[in-house]
């Protein structure tokens, strides 16, 4: 939203990545993720899901290829900025346990936030009051001022959706958002991500639960071995040929 | 080497060791030992009954001694979060890792008496040494314990925060530290207590607190008076070992 209004919300050409002495993670993964769109990327484990998410982020920078983000090749000084506007929920969410709902999610906030906030943590009012708005609409009100380590395994997922929502986000990276959770909590979640991306934001989910993939991805981006196999739009994809896919 | 082998050749080695040390140091000397024992009896003697005439001064001494590990320690602290925070693998890279914690070494090094020493020398005599000589052992020792402490966050607290783009000091001030605040209480007031049972000693070289009682009774011979000041500091000091406990678990319990 404040990037300007590209076409691709991520653009991939050509990326490869291996970690320190490791064999390829990712092989020449080519791919265009439209603004508003909801991806969902599916392989089995090791396939180079997480990877991926952390080279969109710019946690991991490509040995070679180019990534870029609403147009805006994520180099080392643009990092910050572009940063800001991606909401990274990763595989254990990352949340900041001995501290409550509210300071967790004004955490999202700190990229846009002044010198006097970050050492002495005062928020302004306004930003307050939108954390308050953030933690509503994921539907954990009521636990505003609860430590998360007493929170149930899908309030900390609401917690880690509402520190991304704090962000004011243009794109939501999600790692194997379901996966801890059982079927009916998942499909909240994923009803709760429905939802912010009709309000404009994108959405690219990791997963390897296919039948969830089929549900709530318009396109499905196949990985294995750090190759992107296929990429298709999830109403041309029956569950077989996901089977033989994956 | 295998296994069983091993599992004799290892305590073996580490017996004689003990042997060796033992008898390098004359534990050995069996007349010497004999003559001490004796002496060690009548000295022991001379203890009792302990004499609390003392009781009014040797508890102003007491008071100036918790005064000085106090006022020590939480200076201590506010050299060693920062030495720390630099010290830390997670947030820092080995230029400034390195040198950090090369200077927290040398720090510890030097015993919290020693340290009372030099600050006598160059300060003069009273409780302004001893408090400096605790406050800069103190940073050796609860800066290396506070690096440990944030480098044992989750990383993926740091990472997720830091994809935020947060800047690195809005990371350590609101992910690193709170997420180890448990952690870093709780070896502050660890410290408190070492400093307490540290400090009583400080007064052997004139650095203020209740060692300077102790002293003057030693080489006075006045050990029924001797006895009244161990026996104060010790039930002061295992009041504040308990109460100091006692808040420390509070602070570890409930978390993960
Ligand atoms: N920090 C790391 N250092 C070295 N190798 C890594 C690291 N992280 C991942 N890898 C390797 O890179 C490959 C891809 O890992 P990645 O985490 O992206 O897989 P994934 O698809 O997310 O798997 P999962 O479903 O189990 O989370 C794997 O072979 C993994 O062993
Ligand atoms: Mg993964």
């Amino acid at each position: 939203m404040s990037l300007g209004n590209a076409d691709n919300a991520v653009q991939l050409q050509n990326v490869w990545f291996s970690y320190e002495g490791r064999n390829h993670a990712l092989q020449d993964i080519s791919l265009n993720i439209k603004s508003g769109s909801s991806t969902v990327i599916v392989g089995s484990s090791g396939s180079g899901k997480t990877t991926l998410l952390k080279i969109i982020n710019g946690l991991l920078k490509p040995q070679q290829g180019s990534v870029r983000v609403f147009g805006i090749d994520i180099s080392d000084e643009q990092k910050r900025i572009v940063r800001r506007s991606i909401g990274y929920i990763p595989q254990q969410l990352g949340l900041l346990r001995n501290s409550t709902v509210l300071q967790n999610v004004l955490v999202g906030g700190l990229a846009r936030m002044g010198s006097a906030s970050a050492i002495l943590g005062i928020y302004p009012e306004h930003e307050i009051k939108h954390a308050m708005r953030c933690i509503e609409q994921v539907g954990i009100g009521h636990k505003t001022h609860e430590r998360v380590h007493r929170l149930s395994g899908g309030e900390r997922q609401r917690v880690a959706i509402a520190r991304a929502l704090m962000q004011k986000p243009s794109i939501i990276l999600a790692d194997e958002f379901t996966s801890d959770l059982d079927y009916v909590t998942a499909h909240e979640m994923l009803d709760l991500m429905g939802e912010i991306r009709r309000n404009g934001v994108t959405l690219i989910l990791v997963t390897h639960n296919l039948e969830l993939a089929a549900q709530h991805g318009e396109k499905i981006v196949f990985l294995k071995g750090g190759m992107k196999i296929a990429e298709s739009h999830s109403k041309d994809v029956t569950e077989e040929t996901m089977k033989t896919l994956v | 080497m295998k296994p069983n082998s091993q599992a004799i050749i290892t305590p073996l080695v580490i017996s004689i060791a003990i042997i060796a040390s033992m008898w390098n140091v004359g534990f050995f000397d069996f007349t010497r030992m004999t003559r001490g024992t004796s002496n060690l009896g009548v000295f022991v003697g001379g203890l009792f009954p302990p004499n609390f005439g003392v009781f009014d001064k040797v508890s102003w001494a007491i008071l100036e001694t918790i005064q000085m590990s106090f006022a020590g320690t939480m200076l201590g602290f506010v050299i060693a979060l920062p030495l720390g925070v630099l010290g830390a693998k997670n947030i820092f890279g080995p230029i400034t890792v390195g040198p950090v914690r090369l200077l927290l070494a040398v720090v510890r090094t030097i015993p919290a008496l020693l340290w009372a020493l030099i600050f006598v020398v160059t300060l003069g005599l009273g409780p302004l040494p001893g408090t400096l000589g605790l406050a800069a052992y103190t940073v050796g020792y609860l800066g290396k314990l506070y690096y440990e402490a944030l480098e044992a966050v989750d990383p993926e607290v740091i990472e997720a925060v830091g994809a935020i783009g947060t800047s690195k000091l809005q990371l350590v001030r609101h992910a690193i530290i709170p997420e180890s605040a448990n952690q870093i209480l709780s070896q502050l007031l660890f410290m408190f207590e070492y400093n307490v049972r540290a400090s009583s000693i400080l007064g052997f070289v004139g650095a203020g607190g209740v060692g300077f009682y102790m002293l003057g009774y030693i080489q006075t011979l006045q050990y029924r008076e001797l006895m009244a000041v161990i026996i104060m500091t010790l039930f002061v000091v295992l009041t504040i070992d308990y109460v100091s406990s006692k808040v420390r678990s509070r602070f570890l319990f409930g978390q993960k």
